[in-house]
């Protein structure tokens, strides 16, 4: 297959090529390097124009969707506005030219901000000491778990166990092998919340950690918190918060005040940094004091006047990452805290909890919600029974979304419900693109029923029809080849 | 400042809706004792004071006038194109491309991003990124342990000394044994290699250029390593050295990983960088993270869309290949548009010109009284000096110049005192260069 879109066929050999300005010839540069190490022979890359360059990336641009599109109400996301102010404050040069080795007394401002930062972050989390150094949520889970890992072995406890909900994000039972654990499955009960029995019967003195989402992937605040803190923390066993759904309870409850031992928060998602399409996020944790000496080592420290990092204690689990964090992440996070204060971060918790009952009571009318309880700030759609009625797949259903001009929700997550749709608003949507939402979801399903082929044929109105994913993955082509 | 978009009026509306009288209603499914009445931080700021704010801190950085260190971070020119373009809401605001209808635009760059990968590394496969290069490796050693299913692992002392430390943290907890080899820093003893390789080894991981900016010559190590169907992992800090040497698949390397930040992407204080990893075919099934493979869709057109999921943690769970989920796309992103700008005749003329400024100031510390280079290091932007001049000394006069350089060796190597970590790049000017001698004349 041959994609004469891409920019490796685009080569001409312009007569404007970049380059650099060379004094000295070819040979006489490399010739203290031996000669079979060096491979000056063409490589397979393009050599086009700047304007040729630039329109090849802004076609691509056009063929993308953002949150500055439209509405994005993918679940456990957090797809909130990512503010303008913030990215114009991260390019100036003052902050974006300091390489990470430079000296203390010329990054008092970095400094100043990360540490400023890492304070105000213990404050919403209710967490003793924090670290900005994971890269993202992910890592977060990791570093968390491998501080939990290096406490119980400086206790000289062998607990090789950590515990998942069968609702929790697949990051949690993927950083527990990566940590050395084995994964032990809790069930969930018939309303969605953890089945205390089953945790009950598998908190043994031999886990290390019970992993939580709390409100959970299915927008349900645990019922029962008081007693699974009690059932843990009887077994020593650190509960741990998952942040994906901070953004629920921000300036409105504290993990540390619920008997959290450690949380990792998503700043590209609570915070309002952007995704990049994918990254960079930052993934600061945050735990308890029994468990601070044992965070990676370097952290960001504030005496005598003077901001520093520095190398902390001797039971550390040491560098997870190099250098010491996602600065620029950090800092539009920064930014984001100040500029809204704690009226604002409190009013976006509250906002973002009356934007998803909103759009649930509406959806509600036509649709069966997966949970009967009070949801939070994201909820669960189960479609499954018109997809058996009307002969379609919840894909088809998604795509058929993006027609009109949205974003689909996160398809077919958590795992626990059947041809589901999960939908998360935030607060920066207003109450006008939730109902238009409603009323197109509404549309969708009465399309289902009477004319199913036009989900089917989903989508029509996009850049390019339905992709066959089933071909991608049975013979990958990862890179492009000169002869297809 | 906030970012509602709702009146008072459209609030009561729907709390009316939902059935709530006020929105402190909505919080009731949390315990009372957990609630809190507020954060213990500051009141928000407007729009005008925040930017004053903002620039009243950043005016607290004092930038050098000149870096001549890299060491794993390296001071390149970016291009203006790259932050007008990375600057469009459709990249910078969209999320992982899922939703392959709407995300062409991430996954074609992406697509391009790991052609460019696999072809400067010269492997078949290339990841859609990672975090950065200390990751990258930690990740690329988790693959050697899981495709030869041994648990021992020899490493070259010379990496990155930050990623040993990040190996170590990884490697502890699933009781991965790490064995150093004992290199020397300026060419690569194969004759020790040869004596304390060992078949129970999964992998080892070399890194050149190395941290003392030292190319290594070990095409001869893949056959010894490849006989023991052990894997050779190349970690590579300055990904712009491919531009000229001969690539990591040329060599016999398996898995070839590192930092990207060289692409366009800014110092930063040390982050968001780019790892890369790439790997030869056989091994491309046991990647870590987001891969973006060529499909069609219903009108026969070629398309992107993310593949091989089954691989990932959002399907497997505890049997993923890893936990990655979000990665460092946009900063890949920075690194498809400076490549592509760059193209051949770019990035060959970068790379000659990195050498060339660094030789010339190589050349010339060599012509000092009191500072010595090693003879003949082969050496792609950064290389060791030598000086009985006091580390306080140097630093005190550096700062007053405001220079940065002058890394010290002794921090990681013990035994390598008054050995000094030197880098420049095409970014340096030849007034600058000068201006270094110059400065290090005086101390003399």
């Amino acid at each position: 297959m041959k994609d004469m879109n891409l920019i490796f066929e685009k080569n001409n050999n312009t007569i404007s090529s970049y380059k650099f300005n060379l004094t000295k010839n070819e040979k006489e540069i490399i010739d203290h390097i031996p000669q079979n190490l060096i491979d000056l022979e063409e490589k397979v890359l393009p050599d086009v124009s700047e304007i040729e360059v630039v329109r090849h990336f802004i076609r691509l641009s056009n063929k993308n969707y953002g949150v500055d599109t439209g509405f994005y109400p993918l679940g456990s996301c957090t797809m909130k506005y990512n503010p303008k102010v913030n990215e114009k404050i991260a390019k100036n040069e003052l902050f974006l030219n300091f390489h990470p080795y430079s000296d203390n007394k010329r990054v008092q401002g970095i400094l100043e901000v990360m540490y400023n930062c890492k304070e105000d972050l213990k404050k919403i989390t209710g967490m003793d000491e924090i670290t900005l150094s994971p890269c993202a949520g992910a890592h977060g889970e990791l570093t968390a778990l491998f501080v939990i890992n290096a406490y119980f072995k400086h206790k000289k406890e062998n607990r090789p166990y950590i515990l998942v909900p069968d609702s929790s994000h697949g990051t949690n039972p993927a950083s527990a092998s990566m940590a050395g654990f084995k994964v032990i499955t809790v069930k969930s009960d018939s309303n969605g919340f953890v089945d205390l029995n089953d945790l009950r019967a598998k908190a043994t003195e031999e886990v290390a950690c019970f992993m939580l989402t709390n409100p959970n992937t299915l927008g349900l605040y645990e019922k029962n918190i008081e007693e699974i803190v009690k059932i843990c923390h009887s077994k020593d066993i650190q509960l741990y918060y998952d942040g994906a759904n901070l953004n629920a309870i921000l300036g409105i409850s504290r993990p540390g005040d619920t008997g959290f031992n450690a949380v990792h928060l998503n700043l590209h998602k609570s915070f309002s940094t952007p995704h990049g399409g994918g990254g960079p996020g930052a993934g600061p944790v945050g735990v308890k004091k029994h468990l601070s000496e044992f965070l990676p080592n370097e952290n960001v420290y504030f005496e005598n006047d003077t901001f520093y990092l520095k190398e902390n204690s001797k039971f550390s689990i040491g560098k997870v990452r190099e250098f010491y964090c996602n600065f620029s992440v950090v800092l539009k996070a920064y930014i984001y805290i100040k500029t809204l204060g704690k009226d604002g971060l409190r009013k976006s918790g509250l906002l973002a909890l009356l934007n998803a009952n909103y759009l649930a009571t509406l959806l509600k009318e036509k649709f069966s919600l997966a949970t009967k309880d009070h949801i939070m700030h994201e909820f669960v759609i189960s479609l499954d029974k018109e997809c058996h009625d009307y002969g379609i797949t919840i894909m088809d259903f998604a795509k058929r979304i993006l027609d009109y001009g949205y974003h689909a929700p996160t398809v077919s997550f958590p795992l626990i419900v059947h041809n589901c749709l999960m939908i998360e608003p935030t607060e920066t949507e207003s109450k006008n693109i939730l109902e238009e939402f409603a009323s197109v979801m509404k549309n969708i399903l009465e399309e289902a029923k009477n004319s199913p082929d036009l989900l089917k044929n989903a989508p029509q109105n996009t850049p390019i029809k339905r992709a066959d994913e089933v071909m991608a993955a049975r013979q990958p082509i990862l890179k492009y080849t000169e002869n297809f | 400042m906030t970012y509602f978009p709702h009146s008072e009026k459209e609030i009561n509306e729907m709390l009316e809706k939902i059935g709530k009288s006020s929105l402190e209603d909505l919080v009731l499914p949390i315990p009372e004792k957990f609630r809190i009445k507020e954060i213990d931080i500051e009141n928000g700021k407007t729009e005008v004071e925040v930017v004053n704010l903002f620039s009243k801190i950043a005016k607290k950085n004092k930038e050098y006038k000149s870096i001549f260190l890299g060491a794993g971070a390296y001071n390149h020119f970016i291009p203006a194109v790259i932050d007008e373009i990375v600057g469009r809401q459709e990249f910078y605001t969209a999320y992982t491309p899922y939703q392959a209808e709407v995300s062409q635009g991430t996954l074609q760059a992406i697509f391009e991003y790991q052609t460019y990968i696999a072809t400067l590394t010269g492997m078949d496969a290339s990841n859609a990124s990672l975090y950065d290069g200390a990751t990258s490796l930690c990740e690329a050693v988790i693959m050697a342990i899981n495709h030869t299913k041994k648990n021992k692992i020899l490493v070259d002392r010379f990496i990155h000394p930050e990623y040993m430390k990040v190996l170590k943290t990884y490697m502890n907890p699933i009781g991965v044994e790490i064995v150093i080899f004992e290199n020397n820093p300026f060419y690569f003893d194969i004759d020790k290699f040869k004596k304390e390789w060992k078949s129970d080894f999964a992998c080892f991981v070399v890194a050149s250029p190395n941290f003392f900016g030292t190319i290594y010559d070990f095409s001869e190590i893949s056959n010894i390593i490849h006989n023991d169907k052990s894997l050779l992992i190349q970690s590579i800090t300055e990904i712009l050295s491919l531009t000229i040497l001969k690539s990591p698949g040329k060599l016999g390397v398996d898995i070839a990983c590192g930092e990207s930040q060289s692409l366009g992407i800014p110092l930063s204080f040390g982050g968001p960088y780019l790892g890369f990893i790439a790997c030869k075919k056989d091994l491309m099934r046991k990647l870590p993270g987001r891969l973006v493979g060529q499909t069609k869709d219903r009108d026969n057109n070629i398309v992107y869309v993310l593949t091989l999921t089954a691989r990932e943690q959002h399907i497997r769970r505890e049997l993923a290949s890893s936990n990655i989920c979000s990665n460092h796309g946009l900063c890949a992103t920075r690194a498809s548009i400076y490549l592509s700008l760059l193209g051949k005749t770019g990035l060959k003329t970068c790379g000659l010109k990195n050498i060339e400024n660094s030789k010339y100031l190589y050349n010339n510390i060599k012509k000092l009284n009191k500072f010595r280079v090693i003879e003949n290091q082969a050496f792609f932007n950064e290389f060791v000096v030598i000086t009985d001049i006091k580390y306080d000394k140097i630093k005190e006069k550096l700062e007053d110049n405001d220079i940065l350089s002058f890394y010290p060796m002794e921090k990681d190597f013990k035994e390598y005192k008054n050995h000094y970590l030197v880098t420049v790049t095409e970014n340096n000017s030849k007034e600058e260069i000068e201006n270094f001698i110059k400065v290090l004349k005086e101390l003399e």
